[in-house]
Parts: C-alpha cells; structure tokens; sequence
C-alpha cells in the first residue's frame, strides 16, 4: 500500500470512466448545437446567394450563316436550332451546336413568295406566315422524340395544323401591318386595311378565331371593323388586355377585347424617331430617350377611371439607345446604343445580361422563349450564339426593398405577390411589407404581454404568498405549453368575430383595464387597516379580483350605449367616416392579443425566476435602512434582475418575431403595408409557411423565401446578440448575484 | 432560572428596554418571556448556541422578523421608553432609528458611494455636496474611507468579503440610527477582517448602543462591555461581560463558556 493511497475500487473506477465520458460528451454536445446552428445558417446561405449571381454569357455553338433579311429567323424554343424562313418560301432549321443543317424543305405556299413570318403566342410551335397576296399562312414546328434502340432521338416534323390552303383577309392587309395573337383556344388576328370612305382612310381589322385547335380548320372567325382617321404604321400586342397602334408620332392603346367604341383608352406622343418596343406582358413600352436613358411606360387608371401613359423607374444606359428589340417569353429588351453595342437588359431591374461589341446596327436577333439562348444574325449573315445563366436577373435592391412602380398598377408601392394567374405574370417580391408586418405583429404582441407578463412576475415573485406562488406559476407555466394552433384557432374562429361586434367595448377594456388596477389599488389603501390585515399579505390579488371582474362587466355592459351615444353610429362605421380608418376582422388588435398571450407565459416565467432570484439579504439590507418594500422593489430588486427581465423580454420578442401558426390564422395574411393597428399583416414566418410548399425548386421565388428565412434568423440571431451584450453588461455591474 | 439576577440600568441609561418578549414561528416558540434591558451607548452581545433565539431577539428590536409568516409577538419592547411594538409604528421610520448589519455582507449592486448613500437619499436627501459629506464621514466612521476614496465609483461588489462588511456597517451608520444591531459581523470574515470590525465596533460604541450577536465567545469577551447569555429561548444570564466569563452565575453559563455543548 505504500505506492497508493487511496485503493481503487470498481465503483471509483466506473465512476471515474464515466466522468470522463461526460468530460468528452458534453462538449460534443455543445460543439454540436453550434455545428448545427452554423449547418442551418450555411444553408439558408447557400440557398439564398445565387439572387446575388451576376449575369453571365458563355458562346455557344459553331460560327454560322443565315439571311439576316430573311423572312424569319429565329430559334427554337429550347434553342437548339436556328429556324429560317427565306423569300422563296424554304423552310431551313440548323443545329446551333454543330451548324449543320438539319432540316431544309420548301413549305407548301401555294407559289406566293412570303414577306414576313413569326411565331405565333409567345411559345409555342406555331408560326405565321403573311405572304405577298395579302393572305395568311400557318405552319407548325414540332419536335417529337424517337425512341430507336433505346436511344432517344429529337426529330423534325413540320406540318400545317390548319389545313394547306392560306387563310385570306377581308379587306386586305395593308403592307405589314398585321398583328397575331394567341391564347388558350381563341386566335386574334389583328390588321389594318386601307380604304377610302367618309370616316377615314384606314379601317382597323380584329378578326377572332375561338376554339382553336392544332390539327382542325378554323372554324368561321368574328370579323370586327373600326374606322381609322389614318393607317397605324405598326400593330403591336402581346397580353390580354391591350392593342397598341404604333402611329410613329403617337402610340395609342386600345382594348383589345373588342371593345365597342372605336376609341383609344390612351394615347401617348412620341418623337418619330424614338426607339421602341413592347414588353413581353404586353403592357410596358421600352422606349429610349436621346440622354441615354431607357423609359417604361405603360397606361395605368386613374382616379377617374381613366387611362393615361405613366413612367415607371426609368433604366439608366450609357449611351442613347439607336433601335430597342423585344424578346419572347421574358421582361427583356435588347437594346443596341448608338456606338452600335448590343446589350440585353432586364427590364425590370436594368441588369445586363449580355454584352455584344459593336457589329452595327442593322442585322437581327433570335431568342429562345426561356431566355438562355441568343443568336445575333449580323447584316453579312454571319451567327453567333451564346447562353446566357441569369436566373435571378430581374431582382435588385430596389425590386426587394423600395417602392416599385408595376405596370399597371395606378402608383409605385410596395408590393408582394409571388404568383399569378398568366405566364406573362410578373412576381412582385416587397420584403418591406413582410418585413414591417413581422415587426409590428412582434411590437403589438410586446405591447400587449410585457406589462402583463412583468407586472404578474413582480406580483408572484415578491409579493404574492408562496402557498399562492406555489400554484399560480406553474399554472401560467401551463399556457405555454398550449400548442399555438388552438390558440390561433381559438384567435380567428371565436375572438376575432367576438371583437368584431364588441369593438367599442373591447377597447375602452383595454385602455381601462390598467386605470381600473390602479385605482383598485388606491382604493384598497383607502380600507381601514383592521379591515386589511384580515386578508394574508400577498393574497390581495385574490380579493381585488372580484371587484375587478365587476368592473369590467360593468363596463362591457355600458359600452354599447355609450358608443351609441358618442358616436351616433358604431365605431366602426365612424372610424371609417371620421379618420378613414377601414377594420379588418383579422387585424393587429387580434394579433396582440392572441400572440401576446401565447408569449406572456414564457416572458413571466424567466423574469419571475430572475426576480426570485436576487437574494433576500439585499430586500432586507434595503428594508433595514427604512426602505419600504416597494422602495426596495425598485431600487434594488429590480435593478439586479435587470438581466434575467432583459433576457425574458427578448426570448418573448424572439418568439413573437418567429412565431407562425397564431399570426398564420389571425393576421389575414395580407402582404400590406399598414400601419392601422385595425388592418392584418404579413409575417415572414407566416409567408413561408404559405408559399414554400407552392414554390418551384431553385426558382426566384424559392430563394426569395430562402432569403426571408435568412432575415428572419439574422433578426433574431442580431436580437439575441444585442440582447445578450447589454445582459453581460448589466451582470457585470450587478456582480456575481445569484 | 428566577434566582439569577439580570442587570438593570437607570431609565437615563436604558436604550432598549424588553419586557416578557415572546416570539413564535408558526405556533413554535423562539423566545419564551425575555426581559432585560440593553444600555445606552455600550456594547452588549448576545451569545448562546444555534437556535437559541439570540437572532430572533435581536430581530425584533426592528421588527425585522413581521417579514417572517407565521411569526407571533406578544410582550413589549421599549426604545427610549416608546413602545415600538404597536401596531400603529412605522416601522420604516423605526428602522431609521435602530440600523442592521447582517451575517453576510449585503452590499447592493451599485457603486460604493450610492450604497452608502442609499439610506441617505431614501430620506430625501438630495444635495450632492451633503451627500459627499455625510458618505465621507460614515465611510470615516467605518474606518473604510481611506481605503475606498479613489474608487468611489466603482462596484461595491469588487470590495473584499471585509471592506464589504466595513461598507454595509457605513451604511447603516450614515443614517445616524440610535441603535446599531450586528447579526454575527464577523462570522463570515477572515480573521483580519474579524480584527478589523472588532476594532470598528469599539470606535462606534463612543456614539452609538450596540447590540452583537455572535457565536464566538472570545470575540463577545473582546468587544462587549455586557453580555447575554441565551439558551433554548430563554435569556439565561445577563451581566457585565467580564463577570459573566469568569463568574458565570448559572449552570447552562458555566457549560457553554467553557465549551461543553454549542
């Protein structure tokens, strides 16, 4: 024994191999929280960080030659071939990869040379034809794939879906004045004719096709005629609602939904010599001004209910735009400036997605309809193509944060709206509404539970009788533990339309409510003491609460006549005519109240453990010195539990700020920005919850939400943070207190 | 027990005068019928064994234990011939009057000047220059000044276990209490820092009456001028310090001076 002192037995062995065991584990553990919170933020990082990714152009494809004056020239709309149309009517599709022609036949024009051809709706496989007759043609482009020897192969089948023989316009299309548009099952076709007669020199055609379909003969079409002062120089339609008329000198917009008047809605004067074009949408004007400056006009209500043209945001260029070309299928416009680059633009951010040196003005271009393939057809017919990876080219700080000026919409706002209807619909992706509903869902819920949760944490902490304390804590403890979705459905389904009705009477409670504890109070102070000490000191709470109750149902009941009263009608309907304040049934009252609930708990229970936790022998060093307990209440108690109270508000305001299923159920959901505490919200968390199921993987709106998520994290993370710096600060002052 | 005399002083030299003090917690009894009377301007200690209700006693002269539930008073306690037991006392005003310096050293989270002024400005005091004057002096008082004057402004939570005890001392006295009550000063302190309030309390004894409790029986010999000696609630003993450690008149006296139980 004399090389030990103390033998070794199995159990101090046991016993020292498991407290090396925790030695190791609890700092895995700890690492591991941490791994796991860096894991989470990495993700929503990574997520999130292509939004940032710059536009980018790589060349593709062998060098080429096609006829830049051709009829058609353009590509596919995977991009893959390169389809021309020459003046004798051949049909030409070539491999962009390799350059080979693939595909060459003369279509079936029945000899008439063609003048011009496009594509027909913004995708599709569908192609017109106006041919020097004045008639017009269709054909069709289709690419099936064959499966030979278990190898899928891409073939070429060209047809005329509606039938051989061209179609002939009545009245005749004057030059090429002919306009196409196609959705779902109905064709319009667009033109204008020359005439002489008493009302004008020119007659403006619709001529609309319905239940089209790829394979049939058009049925008859409707045939619409209205009279022109003058010939339009161009026709020009690609959405829903407009037809503009393109007079050089002026654009007018007209509805395109065979209106009855023979009106334009709008007209706006243009210099001859500005650069245009039409935004796929079908709304927005691109039009260049002389000082290197790219305008977006589109025709927006009034207040009237008329329309005018209106300027969004214009986009800045280096140079003045010489000649503006549209793009299919994408909010995109190529302009080339007048030192004869290209660029092609976002026209909604303004961001350039590709740059072509100067190769001169004349020459064309083709895009595919997803907008990652460009050919550039120089005027000696040289091809060049290039992909182009801009995915989430149309967003920009501006688009996320600031007012934007949306075509159609009377003024810029702050919009969110993440899907629509259309495929030319444009997402409208606001944080800022987003992001004031989260603070002010937070902020009312804060003002609701804070003095409720830090008045009961005082009142149980210090002055309430631990026999009471001892059931009254874990009782709130309990609400915590409520699953939110009964709260919030308790919220939306039973409280909101209880307040709906009692509006009035709710809030003069709430405004009333700590008046009428305080005055109780007083009151109570008034009694004589004998009477006082009768009650156990810290049971008051018990006792004031009945007159408290009779209070307030005396208050619930009056309020109906005093609104009456005061304010003639309801106070709804006042609020509504005296202020202009409009309510909501889910509003941020509700939010208030329902989250402020749901968060009181937790702020109680953490302040109340801080304030149990400053020691006794401060209370009593305090009340030695003749301190009354509400003196050393807040003189001492409070101070040195300013840490623990700081920590419980910010663990309510963390969740406040996260919480999802109550602001899901109660706030409406309306991506407003309102600051009316009678209107609803939006919360982040709420907003992910509703459109990250719907979203398309890696699409702009998936990373947007990835993006909401990271400010969400990075609120309550910078919150936290800030939270626990002035924590260490207030511990350090108030020492190694409990 | 009725066959010891206790000591008695003239009313001019009475401060604290207890009758048949009875105090229970929850039906059980702390103090059975205590009365002695405490001179003025003299140093008396409390001793006995935990749980003799030397505390208690101490605790009721201001009123410290009506914080306790459950507690029952019943007998009469006299500050300068006033009841100070009756219902209708302030007892924030009489705690003005009788000043506490407590087992641990309580410094309040703040800085070394604002403890010390604590008191002073729950009277009302407000002027900085007065403030100034009277911190000063107590912290002179309180033999702590010369080593806290350049950090005034600091934490009083950065003292030492010792200059925390010294500062909680000044600021009981900075409100200049008629009476001053330690609650085992010394009991948590080093033996330097012990010294160091021993000598305090002999300083402070010219200008105040001063009751210790304590469980160290040399230190009771050493500061007190009488000592009263208490034993399962009831007062035992109560005379001149130095008769009652070398003629110790009761029996439970004799046993616990000379160690026998406690």
């Amino acid at each position: 024994m004399a090389h030990t002192m103390m033998p070794k037995g199995g159990r101090d062995r046991r016993r020292q191999g498991l407290d090396r065991l925790a030695a190791r584990l609890i700092p895995l553990g700890g690492f591991g929280v941490l791994a796991a919170i860096s894991a989470i933020f990495l993700y929503l990082l990574w997520a999130t960080l292509p939004l940032l990714r710059e536009a980018s152009q790589t060349p593709f494809g062998a060098p080429g030659v096609a006829q830049s004056a051709a009829p058609l020239v353009t590509l596919d709309s995977r991009g893959d071939h390169l389809i021309q149309l020459d003046g004798a009517g051949r049909l030409t599709l070539k491999a962009l990869a390799s350059g080979e022609t693939v595909f060459s036949e003369a279509l079936a024009l029945g000899g008439a040379p063609p003048r011009r051809a496009w594509p027909v709706g913004e995708s599709g496989h569908l192609y017109a034809v106006l041919l020097e007759t004045g008639a017009v043609h269709f054909f069709a482009l289709e690419f099936p794939v064959r499966f030979s020897d278990g190898i899928a192969e891409r073939t070429i089948r060209l047809s005329y879906p509606f039938g051989r023989l061209p179609l002939v316009l009545p009245g005749g299309v004057s030059g090429d004045r002919l306009q196409s548009f196609w959705e779902e099952t109905q064709l319009t076709l667009a033109y204008v004719s020359e005439t002489e007669g008493p009302q004008g020199t020119a007659t403006l055609h619709l001529l609309a096709f319905d239940e089209v379909e790829l394979g049939l003969p058009l049925l008859p079409g409707r045939h619409y005629r209205y009279p022109l002062a003058a010939a339009p120089e161009r026709l020009a339609r690609r959405g829903q609602q407009w037809l503009f008329l393109d007079y050089g000198d002026r654009l007018e917009a007209w509805f395109a939904r065979f209106a009855d008047s023979a009106e334009p809605a709008a007209t706006l004067a243009l210099s001859p010599a500005t650069p245009r074009a039409l935004l796929f949408g079908g709304q927005t004007w691109i039009l260049g001004d002389s000082d290197g400056a790219l305008r977006r006009t589109f025709p927006v209500r009034d207040g009237a209910g008329q329309f005018r043209f209106e300027d969004a945001r214009p986009l800045a260029l280096p140079a003045a735009a010489q000649a503006l070309r549209a793009v299919p299928g994408q909010r995109r416009v190529l302009v080339t400036l007048a030192g004869g680059e290209h660029r092609l633009l976002e026209a909604t951010s303004g961001a350039t997605l590709l740059a072509l040196a100067a190769d001169g003005p004349q020459g064309r271009f083709a895009f595919n309809d997803r907008g990652t393939r460009v050919a550039r057809i120089a005027a000696d017919g040289a091809v060049r193509a290039w992909e182009i990876e801009a995915r989430h080219a149309e967003l920009s700080f501006h688009r996320l944060w600031e007012r934007v000026w949306y075509e159609g919409y009377p003024a810029p706002d702050f919009i969110w709206q993440s899907s629509g209807s259309g495929a030319d619909f444009e997402a409208k992706f606001s944080l800022t509404p987003l992001l004031f509903g989260t603070l002010k869902a937070a902020l009312v819920a804060m003002l609701f539970a804070t003095p409720l949760a830090l008045g009961s944490a005082i009142y149980t902490a210090y002055f309430m009788t631990p026999g009471l304390r001892g059931w009254i804590k874990p009782s709130i403890e309990l609400i915590a533990a409520m699953p939110t979705v009964i709260l919030g459905f308790l919220g939306a389904l039973w409280l909101a339309p209880l307040i709906e009705q009692h509006l009035f009477g709710t809030l003069i409670t709430l405004l009333a409510l700590p008046g009428l504890m305080l005055g109780l109070g007083w009151l109570w102070g008034l009694l004589p003491p004998a009477l006082r000490h009768r009650v156990p000191p810290g049971a008051h709470a018990l006792v004031l609460m009945l007159p408290l109750a009779g209070a307030l149902f005396a208050l619930q009941s009056l309020a109906p006549a005093l609104e009456s009263r005061v304010f003639e009608q309801s106070f709804r309907l006042w609020l509504d005519a005296r202020w202009g304040i409009s309510f909501e049934q889910r509003n941020a009252l509700i939010v208030g109240l329902v989250l402020g609930f749901a968060i009181t708990p937790t702020i109680f229970s953490i302040a109340e453990d801080a304030i149990v936790g400053v020691p006794d022998r401060l209370v009593h060093g305090a009340l030695a010195l003749g301190a009354s307990r509400w003196d050393a209440l807040k003189q001492i108690v409070l101070p040195a539990a300013s840490a623990g109270i700081l920590s419980a508000l910010m663990i309510g305001l963390g969740r406040a700020v996260g919480e999802t299923m109550i602001v899901l159920m109660v706030t409406g959901n309306t991506p407003y920005l309102s600051p009316s505490l009678f209107e609803g919200m939006r919360t982040f968390s709420a907003n992910i919850a509703i459109e990250l199921p719907e979203a398309e993987v890696n699409s702009t709106h998936y990373r947007v939400l990835f993006l909401t998520a990271l400010l969400l994290f990075a609120m309550t993370f910078l919150a936290n943070t800030a939270a626990e710096v002035v924590r260490g600060r207030l511990r350090k002052r108030y020492g190694a207190l409990a | 027990m009725t066959d010891i005399p206790t000591l008695t002083f003239d009313p001019a030299d009475t401060c604290l005068n207890v009758e048949q003090l009875s105090v229970s917690y929850d039906g059980k009894a702390a103090l059975r019928e205590v009365s002695l009377t405490v001179p003025r301007h003299r140093v008396t200690a409390f001793i006995g064994p935990s749980g003799c209700g030397k505390s208690t006693l101490l605790r009721s002269f201001n009123r410290m234990n009506d914080l306790i539930r459950g507690v029952e008073v019943t007998g009469h306690i006299q500050l300068f011939g006033e009841d100070i037991l009756a219902p209708e006392v302030d007892v924030t005003v009489l705690r003005r009057r009788i000043g506490m310096v407590f087992q641990q050293p309580n410094p309040f989270p703040m800085s070394v000047f604002d403890n010390v002024a604590y008191g002073l400005r729950l009277q009302g005091l407000s002027d900085q220059r007065a403030l100034e004057r009277e911190v000063e002096w107590a912290l002179r008082s309180a033999a702590l000044w010369d080593e806290v004057k350049d950090r005034l402004e600091a934490s009083a939570l950065t003292l030492s276990g010792g200059q925390q005890q010294r500062l909680v001392i000044a600021r009981a006295i900075a409100i200049r209490p008629e009476v001053l009550l330690l609650d085992e000063p010394a009991s948590a302190l080093d033996p330097i820092s012990t010294l160091k309030i021993e000598e305090l309390i002999g300083q402070l004894a010219e200008a105040y009456s001063i009751i210790v409790v304590t469980h160290n029986m040399q230190q009771a010999a050493r500061v007190s001028d009488y000592t009263a000696f208490l034993y399962l609630g009831e007062l035992v003993e109560f005379s001149a310090t130095d008769d009652l450690f070398t003629r110790p008149q009761a029996r439970q006296t004799e046993d616990y001076i000379t160690g026998r139980y406690g």
